[in-house]
């Protein structure tokens, strides 16, 4: 009776077991010998283009969406901690090279074109990377989202960010025109024709977006400008003193 | 005849009781703890993956789920519904009782759009919790609206399946649905990528597939619940009665070629 147990049960198991254990170091073994992949491989943009899937997706686009937008805050995240500096500048990040930040968010809008999350993202983001693909990946949320007023805000601090205080002027006062908008967005039109320039224009951008914005990470980038902004102040008057 | 009338949907009724029955038998239910388990492990691990944007993930996530396992519950046990009674010759005692070959097919196909109802609704509840878990507590009433729609797309599925089987093997009925499944989806942008190729012909062809099989992008409505919307009631009604269309066409052909086979 013992030994069919032990034939039927203890055998198996400790062959199924055994096998397990032997997986696990054959995976281990097999990653150290795996030869490297060529240097620039991960920045090779291998993705889908989201327009040529859309309609090909069987239904499941905002899935495909969600699966780039996820994607590319790893990719983010990736190169900040595989950078080798010790600090990193958040309005400069052009020395990580993130350059597929913007075809994942280029994918993610065309396969949902009203996935807000992603172009408020784009529009943080990429100004440090590349501000000419902050501007077209703004404008296409605009275009496909004209109800939206959080991405005219967002657009507006782009062309701050660039020191085109007239058109930041003329999207925040476009802005302030959409039903449902925050009554800032035409005080910021007025500041921007005004000074542009003026740390208490930032801090009153960065204020709002870390207040009224529905976005999780819109709303860390403004934590850190504010701080910035703090740390600034008090250099400032460090100096003076 | 008036006795006749009176006891045809009750006949029908307990085929589809039985469908339902069996299908509960064969442990199609089993797929709800893979979806549970699933639809946990994605609510508690996508807040650190999807910076903020969990309910709408969960959204996606779930309501494609239920239309993959819908679709493969469709396809697999539609497909051997009919082919199983054959097979077992349980068919022939059916019919030596005073049951219809329409009441039959009808009785099964409606047997396992139960099934997939039940399962649909669990499913959808399972969302409606993983949702209202990750705060997500307005999409967890508006998801229902993509739920019913996607109940929609399988009723075809499943009478797709049924017609196939009717005349074909399992595997083979399997294959062809699946690929009604897919054109189905492709149909519209078929069509119009047709009318970019210029081509008389191609313009033709896609337009037959596109009247002709089911345009089952009709009820894709996952990626619009994930932004909060809801679907119209003149779009639901519209499509609940091109799939009752799609539905009676289908189970009719079904009826006819299960009608004309020997089963002598």
């Amino acid at each position: 009776m013992q030994s069919i147990g032990l034939k039927n049960f203890v055998l198996p198991l400790a062959i199924i077991m055994a096998g397990f254990a032997a997986v696990i170091g054959l995976s281990g073994y097999l990653e150290r010998t795996r030869p490297p992949l060529p240097e620039g491989y991960e920045d090779s943009n291998l993705t889908v283009n989201g327009s040529r899937l859309k309609g090909y997706a069987l239904g499941f686009e905002g899935l495909v969406a969600d699966w780039y937008w996820m994607r590319s805050l790893q990719y983010v995240g990736m190169k900040i901690e595989s950078s080798k500096s010790e600090f990193i500048n958040i309005d400069d990040l052009r020395d990580l090279n993130i350059k597929l930040l913007y075809p994942y968010l280029d994918n993610a809008t065309d396969l949902d074109p009203h996935f807000i999350a992603a172009y408020s993202y784009g529009e943080i983001v990429l100004p440090a990377i590349d501000p000419d693909k902050a501007i077209l990946i703004a404008n296409k949320g605009i275009a496909n989202n004209p109800s939206e007023w959080r991405l005219y805000q967002h657009l507006g601090y782009i062309y701050w960010k660039l020191r085109r205080y007239d058109d930041a002027a003329a999207i925040f006062e476009k802005g302030s025109l959409v039903s449902g908008a925050a009554p800032f967005m035409r005080l910021m039109a007025a500041s921007m024709r005004t000074e542009g320039g003026s740390r208490a224009t930032a801090r009153e951008i960065y204020r709002e977006m870390l207040t009224y914005s529905d976005d999780e990470m819109v709303r860390l980038a403004a934590g850190q400008k504010l701080n910035e902004l703090d740390l600034m102040d008090e250099r400032d008057a460090a100096q003076k003193k | 005849m008036t006795n006749e009338r009176i006891r045809f949907p009750s006949r029908i009724l307990t085929i589809s009781k039985n469908a339902f029955r069996e299908a509960v038998r064969d442990r199609i239910l089993y797929n709800l703890i893979i979806f549970v388990l699933l639809i946990t492990v994605s609510a508690i691990f996508l807040g650190d993956l999807s910076g903020g944007q969990e309910a709408r993930v969960i959204v996606n996530l779930g309501l494609s789920t239920i239309l993959v396992f819908g679709a493969f519950i469709s396809i697999f046990v539609g497909v051997s519904l009919v082919w199983k009674e054959i097979e077992k010759r349980t068919v022939y005692s059916i019919f030596s009782k005073p049951v219809g070959r329409g009441e039959f097919i009808i009785g099964k196909y409606l047997g396992l759009c139960l099934t997939l109802l039940a399962n649909l609704v669990v499913m959808g509840a399972g969302v409606s919790l993983a949702l209202l878990y990750v705060g997500g507590s307005t999409f967890a009433g508006a998801i229902w609206g993509a739920v019913f729609l996607i109940f929609l797309e399988l009723t075809i599925i499943t009478a797709v399946a049924i017609m196939f089987s009717s005349f074909s093997t399992p595997a083979l009925s399997a294959l062809l649905t699946f690929f009604v499944f897919l054109i189905g989806h492709f149909s519209s942008s078929l069509r119009d990528l047709a009318g970019g190729l210029g081509s008389r012909a191609a313009i033709v062809l896609f337009n037959a597939i596109y009247y002709l099989l089911p345009n089952l992008s009709n009820f894709s409505f996952i990626t619009n619940t994930a932004n909060g919307d809801v679907p119209p009631l003149a779009m639901l009604g519209g499509a609940a009665a091109y799939a009752l269309v799609y539905d009676i066409i289908l189970i009719t052909i079904t009826v006819m070629i299960f009608s004309r086979r020997n089963f002598k």
